[in-house]
């Protein structure tokens, strides 16, 4: 479980939280008994984006130097499921840390948006590709143009939501998910994510190889033993991550 | 604090009392900004379990105050700025949000009793739609409400006739849920909302919101709906004390809690 944790500042993502974040993340990752990470926020909301105080007065060459975003690509790396768990308000990079997730849940009356352009910037942390991969072009270049907020129904209907929930079961539910994937066969969990977003990144032929292999190499897998035997045996299988 | 309203806050009821008496309780901008304000104020307080709206002397509110109308304005943004907020404030309030028509409700006033859950009617008082006379749609949820409210038909008629109802009048529409005498209006009013204090305000809300849910969910979204709201009131401490209450054969003394 992580939490963000900045709740007096709403929640903004300081390069410090992304930095906190990626480590969580990687170690979690590296850590055999977790199977599943949660990401959701503390006190009033999900996220409110970037912390704007830290980069104001950045110019150019400081922002290419720092190149906050290489953590970002870093978090996209994690093997293992991610689900976020979005109340209230996910906004700038809050919208894209839920984005880089593997599933969303919100809460039914959460509202998403990416504003930077009010404030003379754009998004910087995948915002541009994921939502436009996930909603289309048309209707994303409208969303970040206008810098417009755009309703957790909405996101549902066009597939960039998973589940909605009411707000005081956001938790709740977000747990319950975990806890179905925490019972799943991990290392196919692992593979079906590696070859579900090589869907966005290759070719439908290139994909096919990626999944192809994957799909091979689940065979050298306990679990894949235990799977199909449990299911010739009429009865649940009991997954051992192995 | 507030020009155009008077809000009271006790035991439970938030009492907004639209307040422009030489204008007929009319809306001009403060007094929408305001109702709005003072309707965000009282879904954030806890203690607060029903919300009534009425008006001050002997009328509820004769809608949009036409004196500040004029050719420069945009009756679109108007609608967008204002009222549609109000509207779909009552909406998704999860308190119950009743309507005193305490006299007459024309126009938008009409329109913002018929969006309460709840309308009770003083006997002389009387509701038109009157937008027809001034060459203008009935808005603010006007025909939306008339139709869950009364049928397409009736909210044809009403929205192009205008006719002056009166309280039995739209009693027998549908358009009012009781009608009492004038001399026993409050006191029967407050008696209501005894009864609705003494019930689970968490239920209350959650079931006003499943009630509004059925027009726009297909039945398989309604049902998960339902059993997350479920979920909710099985949570609740009133509902621990009406199973206990239940069986120890007394009435449930509820806490909204």
């Amino acid at each position: 479980m992580i939490w963000l944790d900045r709740p007096e500042m709403n929640n903004a993502i300081s390069i410090e939280m992304t930095e906190e974040i990626l480590h969580a993340m990687e170690c979690f990752d590296g850590n055999q008994d977790v199977k599943v990470m949660t990401v959701m926020g503390r006190g009033r909301m999900f996220s409110s984006g970037a912390d704007i105080g830290e980069m104001k007065d950045a110019d150019a060459r400081d922002v290419m130097v720092r190149d906050q975003f290489r953590i970002w690509d870093r978090m996209a790396e994690i093997t293992k499921p991610v689900i976020s768990g979005v109340h209230k308000y996910a906004f700038g990079g809050g919208f894209e840390l839920a984005l880089l997730s593997d599933m969303i849940v919100a809460a039914r009356d959460a509202v998403f948006g990416f504003p930077e352009v009010t404030i003379g910037a754009m998004p910087g942390a995948g915002g541009t590709q994921r939502l436009t991969r996930l909603a289309g072009t048309k209707r994303t270049m409208e969303w970040i143009m206008l810098g417009e907020t755009i309703s957790a129904k909405t996101l549902h209907d066009h597939g960039v939501i998973n589940h909605l929930a009411d707000e005081r079961l956001l938790e709740e539910t977000v747990f319950k998910l975990a806890a179905k994937l925490a019972k799943q066969p991990q290392i196919a969990l692992k593979l079906i994510k590696e070859s579900v977003n090589a869907a966005q990144d290759h070719s439908l032929y290139a994909g096919m190889q990626i999944e192809r292999k994957n799909f091979y190499l689940l065979f050298s897998t306990e679990d894949q033993k235990i799977g199909m035997q449990a299911f010739l045996d009429k009865k649940p299988p009991e997954f051992r991550g192995r | 604090m507030y020009e155009t309203i008077i809000v009271n806050q006790e035991e439970g009821i938030g009492q907004i009392i639209f307040n422009r008496p030489d204008k007929y309780n009319a809306f001009n901008d403060e007094m929408l900004e305001e109702t709005g304000q003072a309707l965000r104020m009282l879904e954030k307080s806890e203690d607060i379990k029903v919300i009534t709206i009425e008006g001050t002397g002997k009328v509820f509110s004769t809608g949009q105050d036409l004196t500040g109308v004029d050719e420069s304005m945009d009756h679109g943004e108007m609608i967008r700025l204002f009222y549609a907020p109000l509207i779909q404030a009552i909406d998704t309030s999860e308190k119950l949000i009743v309507a005193k028509v305490n006299g007459i409700a024309a126009g938008a006033g009409m329109s913002i009793a018929l969006a309460c859950d709840m309308r009770w009617m003083r006997d002389d008082a009387m509701m038109t739609s009157a937008f027809i006379n001034v060459g203008l749609v009935p808005d603010s949820g006007h025909i939306f409400h008339l139709t869950k409210l009364a049928g397409q038909q009736k909210a044809l008629e009403i929205s192009l006739y205008s006719p002056r109802l009166s309280a039995r009048e739209s009693m027998d529409l549908g358009l009012v849920d009781d009608v009492f005498e004038k001399d026993i209006f409050d006191t029967e009013c407050c008696a209501r909302i005894d009864d609705l204090l003494g019930k689970p305000s968490i239920a209350i809300g959650l079931i006003k919101q499943l009630t509004k849910r059925v027009a726009d969910s297909a039945l398989s979204e309604f049902m998960d709906i339902e059993s997350e709201y479920q979920r909710l009131s099985g949570l609740t401490e009133d509902h621990r004390e009406g199973m206990m209450a239940f069986k120890e054969k007394r009435k449930a003394e509820f806490k909204g809690k």
